[in-house]
């Protein structure tokens, strides 16, 4: 039952765990590595994004100050 | 490293803003958007009875979104988005945490009401949850909020913050989706629920404290961080192409409250090509496995082309961005649902063929073509929307304006949904719905062109204009 089980309209609903399935077999044949490198691949990138803006607002805080 | 990286060049504060704004977006999208890995292990867990009863609770989840997106826009305009993003971000990392609790964990970990029933053993439990409280707080950390926030930080340069904003929403999907569900393979669905809370409160909190103003005033700069006599656009000005207006220059649509703007034609086009929006991207993403099931085509091939699409999203998005601040917004709105209506075209061509004619194309050509044009156009949307709603009508109600179109594109969706689900009952096949929505992006179009940009929106405002519309006053 398809219904408002979408994926990727602009508002964060829910995606459909058939397509999520499909996407993450094809994701999986493609990077080629255990379930828990992938998490932990994936988990580095997702911490790094925030740890790089806070960085880059400290280096450049003390100019705003001024 | 980054003090030597940037030397001594001063970025804009506002840059800041979209970055945490962006990532604030990534974290709700990637936890509001991942329940649809959570559903299959959670119901081999029995969560719930029935797919019906998981569908009432996303459907319900839905509505609660779509209706509290002008209540949270409202919220925004009368507190601000500091408060607002924070606060909604502690609802969505404590109600993402509290669904870790869902189904039985033993009695140490349950929750009785009055001693009658165990809270969190019941479906009750996730209409609560996951439909009002999570759903709302996602309307708080959502394009209505970002783009309102980000519109008071640009004027020149708005059509790009908020396009990098929006790619933010893209992005994760991309990451968040995946990491949840191959953490749940590894671990569990419970594990999975906790890291994305922990990714909202330790990571996406603290940043939007810590970064987010609400306007330049806040930090004594001003939008852009141009100085306010700045001379710059005087040749693009005389070339008659759109500028940034002075700073506290009026539109002669500029609202006091948000009502007046229902009594203006460009509300009801931007809406209402919103509203198409909603019916054509809501439509595929419910409809899209069955419809490639139906065709023949490999799970395979269907996921590749639904992540090829998803990969042109944030170019399309960033691009366009880009150009909607030297070229006319309306004009770049409707060329992008007219890219979607071709997509449209190509989707169904190859089943209308075969129908009339007989004549076979391979379906995966239709297929991959939709994802090609489909991808420029999926998201590039929103941040136009935004942008003319705020050069039309200003920025002071802002968010419930942003709010109030978003529940027409959410309402569209719905719609679709419906629309085809019978259509297909009736027909049999999903051309038919397909075709049906590619006809109203003719609509969005049309719409999206007659909209008055010239005339009301500030990027055409002259001083003389701006002095008159001050008389006015």
């Amino acid at each position: 039952m398809p219904l408002l089980l979408n994926i990727l309209g602009h508002h964060s609903e829910p995606g459909d765990p058939v397509l999520i399935d499909w996407m993450l077999h094809l994701f999986y044949s493609v990077v080629n590595l255990g379930p828990l490198a992938i998490v932990i691949l994936l988990g580095v990138v997702i911490v790094t994004i925030p740890i790089l803006i806070m960085a880059a607002f400290l280096s450049q805080r003390a100019k705003y100050n001024q | 490293m980054l003090q030597a990286f940037f030397g001594e060049k001063r970025i804009f504060y506002g840059w800041f803003v979209v970055a945490a704004g962006s990532f604030a977006l990534f974290v709700s999208m990637g936890a509001r958007n991942g329940f649809g890995v959570f559903i299959n292990p959670m119901e081999a867990d029995a969560i719930w009875d029935s797919r019906a009863a998981i569908s009432a609770v996303i459907g319900l989840g839905t509505l609660v979104n779509a209706l509290t997106q002008p209540f949270l826009g409202s919220l925004y305009d009368k507190y601000g988005g500091r408060i607002v993003i924070s606060a909604s971000l502690v609802l969505l990392g404590i109600s993402t945490l509290t669904l870790a609790l869902a189904g039985s964990y033993g009695p140490e970990f349950s929750v009785s009401v009055f001693g009658l029933f165990n809270l969190t053993n019941s479906l009750l439990f996730l209409l609560i949850i996951y439909s009002v409280v999570m759903s709302t707080a996602s309307s708080g950390v959502s394009l209505v909020t970002v783009h309102a926030m980000l519109s008071k930080w640009f004027h020149r340069k708005r059509g790009m913050a908020l396009s990098v904003a929006t790619a933010g929403t893209s992005a994760g999907g991309l990451l968040l989706t995946p990491f949840s569900s191959f953490l749940i393979l590894s671990s569990h669905w419970r594990i999975a629920w906790i890291a994305l809370a922990l990714f909202v409160l330790l990571l996406a909190l603290p940043i939007a404290l810590i970064i987010m103003r609400d306007t330049p005033d806040e930090i004594g700069d001003v939008p852009d961080g141009d100085q306010e006599d700045d001379t710059s656009d005087a040749p693009q000005r005389a070339s008659g192409r759109p500028v940034a207006a002075p700073v506290g220059q009026r539109t002669p649509l500029e609202t006091t409250v948000w009502q007046d703007s229902l009594r203006s034609p460009p509300f009801w086009q931007l809406s209402g090509a919103y509203f198409v929006c909603g019916v054509t991207t809501i439509i595929i993403s419910a409809h899209y496995v069955p419809f490639a099931i139906d065709l023949g085509i490999t799970p395979g091939v269907a996921a590749l082309a639904f992540g090829y699409m998803q990969g042109l999203n944030a170019v399309g998005v960033i691009v366009v961005g880009i150009l909607s601040d030297r070229f006319s917004r309306k004009n770049l709105l409707g060329t992008i649902y007219f890219i979607r209506f071709l997509a449209y075209v190509m989707l169904v061509t190859p089943g209308f063929m075969m129908m009339l004619w007989g004549f076979t194309i391979p379906p995966s050509i239709g297929i991959w073509a939709f994802a090609t044009l489909a991808g420029i156009s999926w998201i590039a949307t929103p941040p136009l929307t935004s942008s003319l709603t705020a050069d039309i009508y200003g920025v002071r109600n802002i968010g419930t304006l942003n709010g109030l179109s978003t529940m027409s594109h959410q309402i569209g969706g719905s719609f679709s949904v419906f629309m085809a689900g019978v259509l297909y009952d009736l027909t049999g096949a999903y051309e038919f719905p397909f075709a049906i929505a590619g006809l109203f992006l003719l609509g969005a179009t049309l719409a999206s062109y007659a909209v008055n940009e010239r005339k009301f929106s500030i990027r055409y405002q002259t001083p003389q204009t701006a002095a008159a519309s001050g008389e006015a006053d």
